[in-house]
């Protein structure tokens, strides 16, 4: 069968295309390779209470359903060891986000994660009563966790935004207008250890000590030293394009975003995209492109939802000026510090380099199972290049799945 | 800058930078003009396998020359050139197939290239992921290497001048390009397929696709081919693919390989790559567990006489090419450079120059 829409992803944005596509009478297929939906907020612990509730009967929600592969009409999944073929008119992109990682010494030691790695590791299990914790990078994010974990029992030590206060005072004013927002801030202010928090500092090196983790942290020209069990250190967001690229569509900007135009629409006939894989923004701005993606396909007024999403776009703007990231962060890294985990590439390599493609052939970075998706993206954001295509499979997958004749080119 | 040059090298493939670093050592100065980044072109592509080809006289003495050109300079080479040297296991399938492995032997042998045997057993002690199989020629002087930072290396040593730059071209001043005209004495045209937008030459991309694994390190010892690749490779200009498999310095398995006339469309076609790893599985089938990390796609430079196209064009002597090697161009680039040489400067060819010359295709 042809589905007349496939949405990927089932976060918030994917979750509202769907809802409304299926409301219009059209036949959904929701597909995430996360066993539960929701996405990054919504699906742990403390999340939506069923954010498939709302889903229509001709929705249809495949969890753990991974694609690796597609083309126009076409998606190739991997399910349970099963791979096929889902047919579309319609397809609506909502891939999200992942973590930006920047390479600094000490990055790759035991205990040194992502912040949001380390909120999902938590919720996976991961003892944090009593233990003490660093936070550094940058964003809202960061927030969140530091309240997160403190609510949870843990110490956090420190919360380091690299971003200095003067410039996140104009993002401040703007979500002190919006009354959900707003409120969420305050309580999140609430959770957080008094005199922890601290403006236009980062992380400049972890190393491992008897007691644990040993951090130098700088602010300007002062530094201190921060001893910690855990330290999530994590830069922000950046948008997952991959399976975007590979179908063709046109994006922009350094770490590279989905182009879309008024519709969701991207350059490719019947492709859409929503949410954070068009700019990071956050998850009211993703339900309302995923309502303007539904309305566009099934042709019925935008207006209204257009408006709100210029709204929501405009406080993201507004956010991501706030927390865009300063220049001291290019200096952390060492000649020596690894930024391709998988290929084990040092900074100091690729120095000589100013594209992407030589510097990926001659030193190797980004040609391991990630593919780039962690060093490129800290390159991406350190040296304005990185990886801009995307080859099959899109995750590594067991060769007998690329061995079956697929939709692929008829 | 300099812009006047004993010659002019238009290509930073392998082929380019091997012409560099050789005529650069004859004490020419060289400049070596792409748009591209060094090796970025068929020479990123392909399989890096340095080996002896049997598909005609000529070819086995060009691929012979080369690969003792390569043992003298693989030893110099940083660990980023990956090389290893697994040997090559030329699999028959079947009784016919192993009067072929018999021929090839006979072939071989009286090249002086070292060729042995191997019946069933023997193919299964040294190579076990394979599936039984009539039996096979060991070639053990193949090895494999990582073709891109060769060919930068070769270019830095040479310490030609790189410009970046599209060669638009060839005449009796020099070579025209996108940043101005560079005067010199000679232009070498590597420009692979691509040659031919200097030159009337019969030349044509041959699109192949490749896919690599994940690590996994002592999964296969030799790098197998079937020997039916010979067919493949050489016998009609259908859409074709074989089982051609490599191991990797770094534990992977490359995956080898198709063929097709395609022009130059860089969409991997889903249904030739899935041909070409069903038919990998179908030699190697736990192949079918390891997990794929990335395929593409790359363009061989295709001759109608599968022999490359080496040498000064007929009424041109200044403007020598030295491209048209389709699968074959890692291995036989250092003996084109040395054949280069020898039209250039003179110098004493390691083999006849003849059956590579350009003229070959005049009518
Ligand atoms: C022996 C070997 C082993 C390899 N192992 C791995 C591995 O383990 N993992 C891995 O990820 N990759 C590996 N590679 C593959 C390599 O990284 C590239 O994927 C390969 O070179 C194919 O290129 P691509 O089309 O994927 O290039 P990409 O990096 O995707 O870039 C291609 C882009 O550059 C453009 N382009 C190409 N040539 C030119 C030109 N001359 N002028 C202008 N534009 C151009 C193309 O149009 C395209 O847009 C290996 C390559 C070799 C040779
Ligand atoms: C799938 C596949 C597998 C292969 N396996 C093997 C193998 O196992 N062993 C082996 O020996 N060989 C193998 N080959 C063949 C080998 O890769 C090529 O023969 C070799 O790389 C050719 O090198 P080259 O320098 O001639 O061409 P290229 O590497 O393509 O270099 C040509 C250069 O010319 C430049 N250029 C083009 N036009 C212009 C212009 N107008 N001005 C300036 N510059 C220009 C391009 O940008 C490019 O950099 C394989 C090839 C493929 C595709």
């Amino acid at each position: 069968m042809t589905w007349d829409v496939a949405v990927v992803g089932a976060g918030p944005g994917g979750l509202a295309a769907a809802r409304e596509c299926a409301r219009g009478g059209m036949n959904t297929l929701l597909l995430d390779e996360a066993d539960q939906p929701g996405g990054q907020i919504w699906r742990a612990k403390g999340g939506k209470a069923n954010p498939l509730a709302t889903l229509p009967a001709n929705a249809e929600f495949r969890p753990s359903t991974t694609v690796f592969d597609a083309g126009p009409g076409w998606l190739r999944t991997l399910c349970g060891g099963t791979s096929e073929d889902v047919r579309w008119r319609h397809l609506i992109l909502a891939t999200g986000a992942r973590e930006l990682f920047l390479p600094f010494p000490g990055w790759t030691l035991p205990g040194v994660m992502g912040a949001g790695g380390l909120q999902a590791m938590a919720k996976g299990g991961l003892p944090v009563a009593g233990k003490r914790i660093l936070l550094a990078g940058t964003g809202p994010l960061l927030l969140a966790v530091a309240a997160w974990l403190a609510a949870e029992g843990a110490e956090v030590v420190r919360v380091c935004e690299q971003a200095p206060l003067s410039r996140v005072m104009p993002w401040l004013a703007a979500i002190a207008l919006h009354p959900a927002k707003a409120s969420q801030g305050l309580a999140m202010a609430r959770d957080l250890p008094p005199g922890v928090l601290r403006f236009g500092a980062h992380v400049a090196s972890v190393e491992m000590v008897a007691t644990g983790l040993k951090a130098s942290i700088r602010r300007g020209h002062r530094s201190e030293t921060v001893q910690a069990d855990y330290a999530g250190v994590g830069y922000g967001l950046v948008p997952n394009t991959e399976l975007a690229t590979l179908l063709g569509c046109t994006t922009i900007g350094a770490p590279p975003r989905v182009v879309v135009d008024d519709r969701q629409a991207t350059s490719v006939p019947e492709v859409f995209a929503v949410g954070e894989a068009v700019g990071i923004g956050g998850h009211e701005c993703a339900e309302v492109e995923g309502e303007v993606a539904a309305a566009a396909i099934l042709g019925e007024p935008l207006a209204a939802l257009q408006r709100r999403r210029s709204r929501e776009r405009r406080l993201a703007d507004t956010m991501n000026r706030a927390f865009a990231l300063g220049p001291a962060l290019g200096q952390l890294p060492s000649d020596r510090t690894t930024v391709c985990r998988c290929e084990d590439v040092p900074w100091g390599s690729l120095s000589e380099f100013d594209n992407w493609r030589e510097a990926k052939l001659q030193t190797r970075c980004g040609m391991g199972p990630c593919q780039g998706r962690i060093c490129g993206a800290a390159l991406w954001a350190l040296r304005g290049f990185g990886p801009d295509q995307a080859k099959p499979p899109l995750v590594p997958v067991p060769a007998e799945h690329l061995a079956e004749p697929t939709e692929g080119d008829r | 800058m300099v812009t006047q040059f004993d010659v002019v090298v238009v290509g930073a493939g392998i082929v380019g930078c091997a012409c560099a670093a050789r005529l650069a050592r004859e004490g020419l100065s060289v400049c070596v003009v792409d748009p591209s980044p060094p090796g970025s072109g068929a020479t990123a592509a392909g399989m890096g396998h340095l080996v002896v080809m049997d598909d005609s006289a000529a070819q086995l003495e060009l691929t012979i020359a080369s690969l003792r050109l390569w043992l003298d300079l693989l030893p110099t080479l940083p660990r980023s050139a990956e090389t290893i040297s697994p040997g090559t296991l030329w699999v028959a399938e079947d009784e016919a197939g192993m009067e072929a492995v018999e021929s090839k032997r006979t072939l071989y042998a009286n090249a002086g290239v070292a060729a042995q045997t191997w019946g069933p057993a023997r193919v299964h002690e040294g190579e076990p992921v394979l599936r039984p199989v009539a039996g096979a020629l060991h070639v053990p002087g193949d090895c494999v290497v990582y073709p891109p930072t060769i060919a930068a290396k070769l270019l830095a040593d040479s310490r030609a001048t790189l410009v970046q730059a599209t060669a638009t071209a060839i005449n009796g001043d020099g070579c025209e390009t996108s940043q101005g005209l560079l005067r010199t004495r000679w232009v070498v045209n590597c420009a692979g397929a691509r040659a031919t937008d200097f030159a009337p030459l019969p030349i044509q991309p041959r699109k192949g696709h490749l896919a690599i694994t994940e690590r996994r390190p002592g999964f296969l010892r030799h790098q197998v081919v079937e020997l039916g690749y010979l067919a493949s490779a050489h016998g009609s200009d259908e859409a074709s693919v074989a089982f051609n498999v490599q191991p990797r310095a770094t534990g992977q398995v490359l995956i080898g390989s198709s063929r097709e006339f395609a022009g130059w469309d860089p969409a991997i076609r889903r249904t030739m790559l899935a041909k070409m790893i069903a038919r990998a599985v179908s030699f190697v089938p736990e192949l079918a567990t390891l997990h794929v990390v990335r395929s593409w796609v790359g363009f061989r430079a295709a001759t109608n006489d599968h022999l490359p196209v080496i040498g000064p064009i007929p009424d041109q002597p200044s403007h020598i090419v030295a491209a048209g090697h389709e699968g074959l161009g890692i291995t036989t680039s250092l003996a084109t450079a040395e054949l280069v040489a020898h039209h250039v400067c003179g110098v004493e060819p390691v083999i006849s120059p003849e059956p590579y010359l350009p003229g070959r295709f005049a009518a």
